[in-house]
């Protein structure tokens, strides 16, 4: 009885302190250090985020007065695509700072903008920090000793730490890249660097553990080890997915920074490939794995979502995911064509959702899909959000940094495509 | 190309612009050595895309199928087994070795393809004949135009090399 209150208590405690810290952290993260340039192009992504968000918003909560476990696992689904987007272009982000990678100099502002959206995401969590017992069955009375680790107080403040390493790593990349802004001769400062290796490794782990907390605890008596990697080679390969979709629209508007070169497009396409096989071998060991052993606890988890037409959807994405995706990206003129990659993009973003979807719907109706209004309301609500957000940090930047001397790569010389003694870019 | 004459070039750059002006001149039987990939050469050389690509492509679907028929001869047709009450055509359980045969397709094809792309094995070439030519493979960039080439005239080739300031011009031919 006292721990059900405790749990109570609890609870409410992690959520006051996680809308504090988001509602600062929100604030932080907008605040920009250059003046605001206003883009037509990115207004109109605004403006529409802006209506998708409030319209999802209401019926979302109209949806929790109607059907709360439906509106909130429906909200789940939409969240943690938006989520693991942000933390695949978080992570995209970090291995190019490592690496150096030189063409990813035209994608690094829109990345940087999605990757910095963790504040936002910590906010959204909270309707999901409040229905805690009802979106998880662990939540209400968790058995034996599950406990340890699945209980309302403990959950709160590992969800509490992930955001400050994600909010920490994301926020922090991005201002001490636009501070330095096209002017210095290193595109990437040793700081960056050495965060980019530190919060790799970081990021990995609460990315991880974040997929097993807020995705697989949805079924609390089954555990998969890779179901972590599962989540982020989804992640990672729609991110990428935005990215190429994103790409042409914002050229369009200036709101990239330098505009990419074709050869730019065809490395962003050879990742786009790359992540497909990633996804689907990820995807097929732990599918190969439990199917071989058989052992009926393992089993339980696949039994609904293979079946009937969770099964059809389960096919839908893994044809849709990797085989299509695979052999169209194989083609050079696909990935050498930016409206091409960007049709490619959008196909896998609806990939994405309907693989998270698969993940925690059955759930909740596991005798087969079952669309609900409230699915395409939550879509709407973090879709919308998401959109606004991002579009607002990239419309607060001058994407083309004034300050860009010509000579200087990824400056001015850059931008004008200019193809030769370029010779050693990797 | 087995005759014809050759420049060597200190940069990259010294590469690409000799290739410009050869082709500005209506040279097409163009040939570059360079000690790595110089970006933009292709274009100069008037290169077309490799086809090998469809080709390995045609091996890794054909590594697929023989690695997938290769199991089921044996597990559905030849000689059936019950294990653990799986089925005897168990997709799942094909795929990792499917997946490796589609790999080795690829590979097979990619090398041996390329060495009949590039006619090798090839033991002797003229431009071996050429003192410090190895350096192609270091820090020097090498220009080609080929005898064969319609508008190839000895004299001229060589004195329009010269004025790109190539570092030296050298004529090579079949027989020596």
């Amino acid at each position: 009885m006292t721990g059900s209150t405790r749990a109570g208590g609890g609870t409410r405690a992690g959520w006051l302190g996680l809308g504090a810290i988001g509602g600062l952290l929100l604030a932080l993260g907008a605040r920009s250090r250059r003046d605001a340039v206003a883009e037509p192009g990115g207004r109109t992504a605004l403006v529409v985020g802006v209506v998708l968000a409030v319209l999802g918003l209401l019926l979302f909560a109209l949806g929790l007065l109607l059907d709360a476990r439906q509106a909130l696992l429906s909200y789940l689904a939409a969240y943690a695509t938006g989520l693991s987007i942000m933390l695949g272009a978080l992570t995209l982000v970090m291995t190019c700072n490592i690496t150096g990678a030189r063409w990813f100099d035209a994608f690094r502002r829109p990345a940087e903008a999605i990757a910095a959206s963790a504040p936002l995401f910590a906010v959204l969590f909270l309707p999901l920090a409040f229905g805690l017992s009802r979106v998880y069955p662990w939540a209400p009375a968790a058995a034996g000793d599950r406990r340890v680790w699945l209980n309302a107080p403990f959950f709160l403040i590992r969800a509490a730490l992930y955001f400050i390493v994600w909010i920490a790593a994301g926020l922090l990349l991005r201002r001490w890249s636009l501070r330095r802004g096209a002017g210095a001769a290193e595109r990437v400062d040793g700081r960056s660097r050495a965060l980019s290796a530190g919060g790799l490794l970081a990021v990995a782990f609460t990315f991880s553990f974040a997929a097993f907390d807020w995705l697989m605890s949805l079924s609390p008596a089954w555990f998969s080890t890779i179901y972590g990697v599962y989540v982020f080679a989804g992640g990672f390969l729609a991110a990428l997915a935005v990215l190429a979709f994103l790409e042409p629209g914002a050229v369009r508007n200036r709101l990239s920074g330098p505009t990419p070169r074709v050869d730019d497009y065809q490395k962003l396409g050879n990742l786009l490939l790359t992540f497909t096989v990633f996804w689907a071998y990820i995807a097929f060991s732990q599918f190969l794995i439990i199917w071989i052993a058989d052992v009926p606890q393992e089993v339980a988890w696949y039994v609904p979502r293979v079946g009937g037409s969770w099964g059809g959807l389960a096919l839908v994405v893994l044809v849709g995911q990797f085989a299509l995706p695979f052999l169209v990206l194989l083609l050079r003129s696909v990935k050498r064509s930016p409206r091409r990659l960007a049709k490619v993009g959008a196909w896998l973003l609806v990939m994405h959702y309907l693989d998270i979807y698969w993940l925690v719907l059955p759930q909740l109706h596991p005798g087969g899909v079952h669309p609900h209004w409230l699915d395409l309301a939550a879509l709407c609500a973090i879709g919308g959000c998401t959109t606004a957000y991002v579009a607002w940090l990239l419309g607060r930047v001058a994407l083309v940094p004034t300050g860009a001397s010509p000579g200087v790569p990824g400056g001015a010389e850059h931008a004008l495509g200019a193809p030769v003694a370029r010779s050693h870019r990797r | 190309m087995k005759a014809g004459v050759l420049a060597e070039f200190a940069s990259a750059e010294g590469l690409l612009e000799a290739l410009a002006v050869l082709r500005r001149n209506g040279y097409r039987r163009l040939e570059s050595y360079t000690p790595y990939p110089v970006e933009g050469a292709d274009d100069r050389l008037g290169l077309g895309r490799s086809r090998l690509p469809w080709f390995i492509f045609g091996g890794g679907v054909l590594g697929a199928i023989l690695g997938y028929g290769i199991q089921w001869y044996a597990d559905v047709w030849d000689y059936p087994q019950s294990i653990g009450g799986r089925p005897v055509h168990a997709v799942a359980a094909f795929i990792p070795a499917t997946f490796e045969a589609t790999v080795l397709g690829a590979a097979l094809v990619a090398f041996f393809g390329l060495f009949v792309a590039l006619r090798l094995p090839e033991l002797w070439h003229p431009v071996f004949e050429i003192e410090g030519f190895e350096r192609a493979s270091v820090d020097r960039f090498w220009v080609g135009v080929d005898a064969r080439d319609r508008r190839f005239d000895d004299r001229k080739v060589t004195g329009l090399l010269e004025g790109l300031h190539a570092l030296r011009v050298v004529p090579i031919a079949e027989d020596v």
